[in-house]
């Protein structure tokens, strides 16, 4: 075997080390799992609004249908709960969901999402530093 | 065919076929829907009826507007040209400028102005977005903030002058515990007059659960009408088109839109 087709081959293998490695890794670490924050559940609550699944992934849209809803249909959105319908407020979001950090933020920090949700409406927790958006101005602060 | 023989022939067929369309313009019904003349309005429709004589003293018509911002949580900066504002007042040849003339005795009178809830609004069908629109189930041209892109072309399109750009963040001119009663609005979005939807949804609410309620409270009563009529009652009324209060005001009165002429179908209605 000549040396020129055997050092493309030894080059390859060489650099596909550190790939199987981390593949092996990744594989292997434990830590997964750990990644994905969890929730705790309201205070006297043992369910949430619908499945945890359906929740995860689609909660942003029952919001948005729910805020449909509100905003552009001018009825009260509504729901079903063992029977029990309740009306949607934001309010009454907040009445089991007591604190943004601990509901809304934890996710959302965790898969680096920003919620801009809380520039108009009413955070539960009222820790916002309304302060630190004062110096925004739509010009610039200048005429 | 020589040149003069094909220009002949053309431009007769141009003319026919020009004077076969045009029967089939008029026939048209109504695809406009604007211009002079009173555009109807849904029997559905919430309107207002302004009493001018009333609303001439001015301490109903600070508190008229300051009931109204402080509700909605509309900033009041200070700089002029950043103001956001809900309803406020006018001198009457200006709220009404095709309605007086130099010499007329109303002028600089005051008027208090607010969005009209137009009938044909000109501000919704210049919406990219439709985040302005006009509700079906009861004609209030609604704001959704959340669609907002701060094109402004609403503003320039309102005749009325009653929609406000958000040029700096509200935020720090509300206090947080206010934002628990109405959201505040962000920078870069318009706002106006929502003839206090927030109040008529509640009133909703309070006569399902109880329809006996319905005597006591016939209709829902708006912030800066609520102000105004603990001034001076009648001041302002408010009802839908077809409420016979509004009916009798407008029969009783002599009363006048603002600038009926170009056809928005304006649905606040003020006696002078």
């Amino acid at each position: 075997m000549k040396l020129n087709s055997v050092v493309p081959v030894v080059a390859a293998v060489i650099l596909l080390i550190p790939v199987g490695f981390s593949l092996v890794w990744a594989v292997a670490s434990p830590g997964t799992e750990d990644v994905q924050p969890f929730l705790e559940m309201p205070a006297g609550e043992d369910e949430c609004v619908e499945d945890t699944s359906y929740m995860r992934y689609q909660h942003f849209e029952l919001l948005l249908a729910l805020r449909d809803e509100v905003v552009r249909d001018g009825t009260r959105g509504e729901i079903v709960r063992d029977g029990n319908v309740s009306r949607v407020t934001l309010d009454g979001c907040w009445e089991c969901h007591t604190s943004r950090e601990t509901f809304c933020d934890k996710c959302h920090d965790a898969v680096n999402l920003n919620l801009d949700c809380f520039r108009c409406h009413h955070d539960p927790s009222s820790g916002q530093e309304l302060a630190e958006l004062a110096h925004l101005s739509f010009n610039g602060g200048g005429k | 065919m020589d040149r003069r023989r094909f220009l002949r022939i053309s431009g007769m067929t141009s003319a026919a076929a020009l004077g076969c369309g045009i029967p089939v313009l008029k026939a048209a019904p109504g695809t406009r829907g604007q211009g002079h003349g009173p555009a109807p309005a849904a029997t559905n429709q919430w309107a207002m009826v302004v009493d001018t004589r009333k609303c001439a003293d001015e301490a109903l018509r600070a508190a008229c507007s300051e009931a109204c911002h402080r509700e909605h949580n509309v900033p009041q900066i200070p700089d002029h040209q950043e103001e956001v504002k809900w309803i406020w007042t006018e001198s009457f040849e200006n709220a009404f400028p095709d309605q007086t003339h130099a010499l007329a005795a109303q002028n600089g009178k005051p008027v208090l102005v607010l969005c009209n809830h137009c009938t044909n609004p000109p501000c919704t069908k210049v919406c990219p977005t439709k985040a302005t629109f006009k509700r079906e189930s009861d004609g209030i041209v609604v704001m959704d903030m959340h669609r907002c892109i701060g094109c402004r072309y609403c503003m320039a399109a309102c005749p009325y002058g009653a929609r406000s750009f958000n040029w700096r963040d509200p935020g720090p001119y509300i206090a947080e515990e206010d934002r628990k009663r109405f959201p505040v609005r962000d920078i870069g979005v318009v706002e106006k007059c929502n003839f206090c939807s927030k109040r008529i949804r509640e009133w909703q609410i309070r006569v399902e659960e109880d329809p006996g309620l319905v005597e006591a409270e016939p209709v829902p009563v708006p912030a800066c009408v609520e102000a105004a009529n603990a001034h001076a009652e009648g001041a302002m009324t408010f009802g839908k088109l077809d409420d016979p209060r509004i009916l009798h005001l407008l029969e009783d009165n002599h009363t006048i839109c603002r600038r009926v002429g170009l056809g928005a179908g304006p649905n606040v209605y003020y006696i002078v």
